[in-house]
């Protein structure tokens, strides 16, 4: 009942014409940035989020929000029309959608991937409105040890299934944990890495890192290739894309699969969208009765996937909303997000802040119900904005870059510190170093080590502590876990690169 | 390096770099922390104590970074060419006239002359349809920053 409360005054927040309004400005840019090869969700969220500074806390978080799960769905139109995922979570989608459009079904195709994504969606939210609070009620009995264990988790989940090796990984993390040193250290005030200057005392800001790391370096590498891909032409009228009766009954339980699937996957920091998506694939061709068709065109192909990396989205704010632990990269940054407010995401945010909460769950239903008229009615209209907004992208994003970055705290500094960031993001990138631990690591690495401190100052300098607690003991046992299991599964593809290399 | 049986026997150069790179932060981590107290009079860790014990697990995870580009040295990352770092630079270096005229010129005008070149120089558009461009970039620019949000920007000498 009082969840239907809360929900109920989330609505009065959502429903405010400013908040649609940006709500729908959220989506459609999710949207595009989604479909447009050369930008993830990361990248555009880092790049607007200073730029949303000024709109309050409930408004950011809902546009941020918006262009997050936004992505989810345009990656579609560029996976059916061009065989290009527009990010990776829709890797997967090519390999039938693209088939399906060849064959002069892409309405068909993304009109069940929309229905998809919107049930996806839809139910995540739900469960996300269902476990969040009380995930948060379980959380607020934590003390500094259950902390810096949840933290330790955190940092193993995330970083382990990040990138193709583990290695790579923690040594961005390491990176990460470093810049969250920089200044002065708040139990000592002395100060560390500041080189004697004055500007670094308060510390490396997260976002002009964020958007250099990830907006910045992204446009870098966009101009490597320099190639374009054309669309396949096709009639994508709604009519066209709105899916029949034998389509939907075709495509149900791969759905429900792949909201399960999704859900599941995106409860757990470090999983994501992406291996969603390929986990539904996977069950959905082990399951069909026909798996030859898989490949050269499987509705149930679009379907699961599509629903899966959509109902990623929503749980994955349960870690980041109830426990202050983001899922992955895209969820640090509202993370970051809701700190620049001075919101203390964790157990008591559902307390401290209701309306943004709550008028981010709601606005996450009103968002979804939009994306699935935008992306059943307008696609003709994305794809022309697409067409032409695609040879100016490196320079938009440059542009909104500095200017967001700028509009945060009117500081060149911070520019510089951006165009650094987007520098070595891009060698990042080169020597196949993630990026994402980096954010991670200086989001967390100063709470994680107050929490370290604190209770060794309360445990007298014994690391006994963490075993002592049997919450913490707990989080350390399933972080260890964690890094043997990645081990495990790192060693088997490396076995089975090295065999189908013999093979080959 | 490749041997003269055509086997790569040396590590690729960036991941070479990358851990020299590495090991030169460990060393400032425990340079800069270097009169920092590790542990307290009472037992609890000082400013130094987490610094000194990721510098550590740095140092010992680069030496399995070069561990692991050893073991992959067959497909060992390269340094990139100068064709395909040359517009990848150039957009870099547009994106530094940024810092140096911001202040000076002011956004605005800064906003218009990168926007410009990026599109006129890198992807070669035609000067009427680079201005353009630039000028309704521009125009989109102030809108957004100026007009929406508010945010006052850099007029400088204009």
């Amino acid at each position: 009942m009082e969840t239907i409360q809360l929900l109920l005054q989330g609505f009065s927040v959502a429903l405010e014409p400013a908040n649609l309004l940006v709500c729908a400005i959220g989506v459609i840019v999710g949207t595009l940035v989604g479909a447009l090869p050369g930008i993830g969700p990361t990248g555009a969220i880092a790049m607007l989020l200073a730029a949303t500074y000024k709109l309050g806390a409930e408004s950011a978080i809902i546009m941020l929000a918006g262009i997050y799960y936004g992505t989810q769905y345009g990656g579609t139109v560029t996976s059916v029309l061009m065989g290009v995922p527009g990010e990776s979570s829709s890797v997967v989608t090519t390999l039938d959608g693209y088939q399906l459009a060849k064959q002069g079904k892409a309405g068909k195709a993304l009109g069940i991937a929309a229905v998809g994504s919107f049930i996806g969606g839809t139910i995540s939210v739900i469960g996300l409105m269902l476990v969040g609070p009380n995930l948060a009620q379980l959380a607020l009995i934590f003390g500094p040890a259950e902390y810096f264990a949840l933290m330790m988790l955190a940092f193993s989940l995330v970083t382990a299934f990040t990138g193709k090796s583990m290695v790579r990984g923690f040594i961005a993390l390491c990176v990460g944990l470093l810049l969250s040193m920089v200044g002065q250290d708040v139990m000592t005030g002395v100060p560390r890495f500041t080189f004697d200057n004055v500007t670094l005392l308060d510390g490396i800001d997260f976002l002009p890192i964020g958007v250099g790391l990830f907006g910045l370096a992204e446009a870098i590498e966009s101009f490597e290739s320099g190639q374009r891909r054309s669309f396949v032409k096709a009639d994508l009228n709604w009519r066209k894309v709105m899916p029949c009766w034998q389509d939907i009954r075709e495509t149900f339980m791969p759905m429900l699969r792949g909201t399960f699937l999704g859900f599941l996957a995106g409860t757990l920091p470090g999983v994501g969208a992406t291996m969603a998506s390929f986990l539904s694939y996977g069950v959905e061709q082990r399951v069909s009765k026909t798996p030859e068709k898989f490949g050269k065109g499987a509705l149930a192909g679009v379907a699961g996937p599509e629903t899966a990396n959509n109902a990623v989205t929503g749980a994955a704010f349960i870690p980041m909303l109830s426990l202050g632990i983001p899922a992955g990269a895209s969820s640090a940054l509202l993370l970051g997000a809701l700190l620049m407010f001075g919101l203390q995401p964790g157990p008591t945010l559902f307390q401290d802040a209701p309306a943004v909460v709550w008028g981010l769950i709601a606005s996450m239903y009103i968002g979804n119900l939009m994306l699935v008229i935008i992306n059943m009615a307008f696609i003709p209209g994305i794809v022309k904005v697409m067409e032409k907004i695609q040879p100016y992208l490196a320079t938009v994003v440059l542009l909104l870059a500095v200017l967001g970055v700028y509009s945060f705290r009117s500081s060149t500094t911070d520019i510089v510190i951006m165009l650094l960031a987007g520098l070595v993001g891009y060698g990042m990138k080169k020597v196949q170093i993630p990026s994402a631990p980096v954010i991670l690591g200086l989001l967390l690495g100063g709470m994680a080590e107050i929490s370290l401190r604190q209770a060794l100052t309360i445990s007298k300098g014994s690391l006994l502590i963490f075993v002592e607690k049997p919450v913490a003991a707990g989080f350390l046992v399933v972080a260890i876990l964690s890094i043997a299991l990645a081990t495990l599964t790192l060693k088997g593809k490396g076995k089975a690169l090295r065999s189908e290399d013999v093979e080959g | 390096v490749i041997s003269t049986k055509g086997k790569a026997v040396f590590i690729g150069g960036p991941e070479f770099v990358t851990g020299i790179i590495l090991w030169a932060i460990v060393g400032t981590v425990i340079y800069t922390t270097a009169g920092m107290a590790v542990m307290e009079a009472d037992l609890t860790p000082g400013p130094r104590f987490l610094p000194l014990v990721v510098a550590v697990i740095l140092s010992l995870l680069t030496i399995l970074y070069w561990r692991e580009a050893w073991k992959n040295r067959e497909q060992g990352i390269q340094f990139p060419g100068i064709n395909q770092l040359a517009r990848p630079a150039a957009f870099f270096g547009i994106a530094l006239l940024i810092v140096l005229l911001w202040d000076f010129l002011g956004a605005m005008p800064v906003v218009l002359l990168v926007s410009f070149l990026e599109i006129k120089f890198l992807e070669k558009h035609s000067w009427q349809h680079s201005l353009l461009v630039a000028v309704i970039l521009c125009a989109f620019i102030y809108g957004i920053f100026e007009g929406v949000l508010g945010i006052s920007l850099p007029q400088g000498i204009f």
